[in-house]
């Protein structure tokens, strides 16, 4: 009896300090947890002349995660013209398409024509990291006002926003069935709806963002793994966007800078560069760059896995010739989706406004070039 | 002495020479002359008289053929482009430009597959071989538009090509090489947009 007794205070002493070691987990992830998807980034631009939200064009994200702001730089001689959008933080662990955004949005001036950036499209992806992917929260960019950090988010709208989730999720528009995944990624939502999941809020927004400004062209910017086909790519809608791709492969490939072309297939379903080709008159746009820590076969994920792209693993599979791709820095990143929209903007320019008729080119200026970005990093052009 | 100064300046010669040695590594891509004098006489009249075609078997960066054709100033109305354009619908005596190389997106975009790209391929191959058309294979996508999908058609192809122009990429494997012939010339550019000058001489554009 007396050892019944005694076992019974030793579980109940072990079940205690299990349920207290329990508790300090929770709350020291859940405190991580709360800070990081409340740890709210504020990004501006000196020559921003708006601010507008994503709720001005779905009006069921305001007071949502997902009531994203719309940065626009209007033209400094006439905002008439042709107007680009630049679509960063789809996916926010591809890191370089926030960070080209950002980099646009510090530094671009536009002279003609009108420039809307988004450098954080899926603002729900933003509040959390991927599930048991063991992914850093935070990497750093050195600049010249110090380091400056980034979050470094999921691939998809956080289940604290949308949940629960169909098992299968059927695009509306077409009604092709995709993983249930997909039913929280931004680039298998579009055209979205206004009533949807949150990410078709939020992909409606976008779209109606395209189609109440009548955007010439939109560009959405992210990263793949090093061993997928598509990548260093612009996919573009078929027609006139694959036609401006096209010229400006050519352009880029003279600059020294090898990149392909895809078609945007018809049977692939949400994504940009089908839906608002097809739903909005914009010429869309969308492009890839080599990112390690995208993959499915490196290392430890660090920070620097993020920044620096070198992996032991990648650098086996590249000599193995596995990949598709070879893995490089997030400044190469940066400066190839750069670089591209440049080139489209001047393609676009050269093929439908070839005798430099006033206020039908889009002129922007004030970029670093591609070798700027290339020898000095990106940080030196971040404020 | 006399000897050592001799077997020194020997060395010293020798090093100089493999020194000065071009690294034969380093392909340079065939001069505005070369293609001149190869091309012009045989071919370049015969674009200018007679209809031309551009098509894709693969369904890949033959908007980017385009833009070369563009940046060498030839029109638009210099020949017709369909993606999907069969060799039954493709007049006699007449020339096709046939991009090859393969994109799993680009089959996707225009609703068709590899197997059917690759007997359109066979049927341009035929009706070249037959005498009834003039045909030209270009292929300008490197490794990525090689392999397992692609080979077949670019096979398929060159099976009646009359002239390929190959971005030197895609020929790492002498696959184009082994293909080639007095017939039917390969001419290897180290990127797409040097084959701006192939095309000023096939349409006789200064």
């Amino acid at each position: 009896m007396r050892n019944l007794l005694e076992n019974k205070r030793t579980n109940l002493i072990i079940t205690l300090l299990l349920v207290l070691g329990s508790l300090v987990v929770v709350w020291v992830t859940g405190k991580q947890y709360y800070d990081f998807r409340h740890d709210d980034y504020q990004f501006s631009g000196p020559n921003v002349t708006r601010v507008e939200k994503f709720s001005d064009y779905n009006p069921n994200l305001i007071n949502t995660i997902g009531d994203s702001d719309i940065f626009v730089i209007e033209g400094s001689v006439s905002s008439n013209g042709p107007s680009l959008l630049i679509l960063g933080g789809t996916h926010p662990n591809e890191p370089s398409g926030q960070l080209t955004s950002v980099l646009f949005l510090e530094n671009l001036e536009v002279e003609v024509g009108t420039v809307y950036i988004i450098t954080e499209a899926n603002r729900s992806a933003y509040s959390a990291t991927n599930p048991q992917e063991g992914s850093p929260m935070y990497y750093d960019i050195p600049t010249d006002n110090g380091v400056r950090t980034f979050k470094y988010g999921s691939r998809a709208t956080s289940f604290v926003d949308q949940w629960p989730n169909p098992d299968i999720f059927v695009h509306p528009a077409s009604g092709q069935k995709l993983s249930n995944q997909d039913t929280r990624n931004l680039n298998r939502s579009y055209p979205g709806r206004i009533d949807g999941y949150y990410t078709e809020r939020v992909a409606y927004a976008i779209t109606q963002l395209i189609i109440q400004n009548d955007i010439t062209m939109t560009i959405d910017l992210h990263e793949a793994s090093p061993e997928y086909m598509t990548n260093n790519a612009i996919v573009a809608h078929p027609g006139a966007a694959m036609n401006i791709a096209s010229h400006a492969y050519l352009y880029l490939e003279l600059a020294g800078i090898t990149i392909k072309t895809e078609t945007s297939p018809s049977n692939l379903r949400g994504l940009s560069h089908r839906e608002l080709g097809l739903y909005t008159d914009t010429l869309a746009f969308l492009c890839e760059t080599s990112n390690a820590s995208q993959g499915r076969i490196h290392g430890i994920f660090t920070e620097d896995l993020i920044v620096s792209g070198e992996d032991k693993f990648y650098q086996k599979a590249e000599e193995l010739g596995l990949l598709a791709a070879r893995p490089t820095t997030i400044h190469e990143r940066v400066a190839r989706h750069m670089a591209t929209i440049i080139q489209i903007v001047d393609s676009y320019n050269a093929i439908y406004n070839p005798t430099n008729q006033d206020n039908q080119s889009l002129i922007i200026q004030n970029m670093p070039s591609y070798s700027d970005v290339m020898t000095n990093g990106i940080g030196k052009y971040l404020q | 002495m006399k000897k050592l100064w001799i077997l020194l300046s020997v060395l010293v010669l020798s090093f100089i020479v493999v020194g000065c040695k071009p690294n034969e590594e380093e392909e340079e891509d065939p001069t505005a002359k070369d293609i001149d004098i190869v091309l012009a006489t045989t071919w370049q009249d015969e674009l200018q008289a007679k209809t031309v075609y551009l098509t894709t078997c693969g369904q890949a960066d033959i908007d980017i053929i385009r833009n070369v054709m563009m940046m060498a100033g030839i029109l638009d109305t210099a020949y017709t482009q369909d993606n999907m354009l069969t060799a039954a619908e493709v007049e006699d005596d007449s020339v096709v430009i046939l991009v090859v190389g393969t994109s799993g997106k680009g089959l996707g975009a225009a609703g068709t597959n590899v197997t059917a790209e690759n007997t359109r391929a066979e049927a341009f191959a035929t009706k070249a071989n037959s005498g009834k058309i003039e045909l030209i294979v270009v292929h300008i996508g490197g490794t990525d538009r090689r392999g397992e999908l692609s080979d077949t058609i670019i096979g398929s192809a060159l099976a009646g090509s009359d002239l390929t122009f190959v971005v030197i990429t895609g020929d790492a494997d002498d696959f184009f090489t082994d293909h080639a012939s007095d017939a039917a010339p390969l001419y290897l550019f180290s990127t797409a947009s040097k084959l701006v000058a192939p095309f000023k001489v096939l349409f006789g554009i200064e």
